[in-house]
């Protein structure tokens, strides 16, 4: 978890939820981190509204948003390709930790899943890691949204998908190979320093 | 796993969000958790208020002196909205009997909604288990004791 102090100092956050008194608690927690201008919507044309007369800078919005669910929002963000918001910062509040609703939102584009009932070191904990992890994103025919991609630790087919990946295959072998002497020496040879 | 498909792009972002959030100064995280324990501490008195008017409208949408419920029964969607409500903050304030609780009718009220046989019984336990877990909060108010 990074060290670095969070400055939420003049950013306009959304809450969208249609629980108008879990709103209220959000609010109360995020202004004790220092954010000073916060919006409620309660349905997803509130949040298409909000978003643009507020100049919204990041949107935590809960999963069961009114009327289709905030996982579909997230995808039409994602997917508005004029929207000048298509990148905003997302997190789904959401009951429903199982993984395929967790995949399911990753999937549609959001940022961060964040377990509701929210904790308040829970809260922070995303809000940091969103703002000191920036991702890129991917623009791909199926997906437009964060890398999906936290850490790398080989292609399923030893292949990237990508133009970008490193071919992570074992390379050809080159030169004679050591034999069991030559290592042990090696490794005697560290063992005296 | 399909073939490699070569033509996603990587684009590198940097929103307004990240810029800002990240100048000097703001708040500590220790500062931020303490100050956001003490200003929930704040809201407590009100939360019962909530809370009671949030479980009245729940047990007066349940139908008494009924043993059969169908799937689109109206008073279902009723239930589960404020069951949800208290379900989604318990915790937070502190009262995870609280969540526990109204987690439990929540799953009843999911399941009887996608046409299992509605348990009335098992409805009333939970009620029951909400209403023990509001004088849990009570106490708690009483003695100003973190839960």
């Amino acid at each position: 978890m990074p060290r670095e102090n969070l400055n939420l100092h003049g950013l306009n956050f959304l809450i969208a939820d249609s629980n108008s008194y879990f709103c209220m608690i959000c609010q109360s927690i995020l202004r004790s981190f220092g954010a000073t201008k916060i919006y409620e919507a309660r349905t997803a044309m509130d949040v298409n509204r909000t978003l643009v007369e507020q100049r919204i800078d990041f949107l935590l919005c809960d999963s069961n948003l009114p009327p289709d669910g905030g996982l579909k929002l997230t995808h039409e963000i994602r997917w508005s390709v004029a929207s000048e918001y298509r990148t905003i910062p997302i997190v789904i509040l959401t009951t429903d930790t199982r993984i395929n609703t967790i995949n399911a939102a990753r999937d549609a584009g959001a940022n961060m899943v964040v377990a509701k009932p929210v904790s308040v070191s829970s809260l922070y904990n995303r809000l940091a890691w969103v703002a000191f992890h920036p991702r890129s994103f991917v623009d791909a025919p199926s997906y437009f949204g964060p890398d999906r991609r936290f850490k790398i630790e080989g292609y399923p087919t030893g292949v990237g998908r990508r133009k970008s990946d490193q071919d992570s295959g074992v390379t050809e072998e080159s030169g004679q190979a050591m034999g069991q002497d030559d290592i042990d020496s090696l490794l005697n040879l560290a063992r005296k320093g | 796993m399909g073939p490699p498909a070569g033509d996603d792009q990587v684009i590198p972002v940097s929103t307004r969000f990240h810029s800002l959030a990240r100048r000097p100064g703001g708040v500590s995280r220790e500062q931020a958790l303490k100050s956001a324990e003490a200003q929930l501490g704040t809201l407590r008195p009100q939360f019962a208020d909530w809370l009671d008017r949030e479980l009245e409208q729940l047990i007066s949408a349940i139908p008494t002196g009924q043993d059969e419920a169908s799937s689109d029964d109206p008073w279902l969607d009723a239930a589960y909205i404020h069951c949800r409500a208290v379900r989604d903050v318990g915790a937070t304030m502190g009262f995870e009997l609280l969540t526990f609780a109204a987690n439990n009718l929540c799953d009843i009220i999911e399941v009887v909604k996608a046409g299992v046989t509605c348990p009335f019984d098992a409805i009333e336990s939970q009620i029951q288990a909400l209403l023990l877990a509001r004088k849990e909060v009570a106490r708690a108010l009483l003695t100003g004791r973190r839960v």
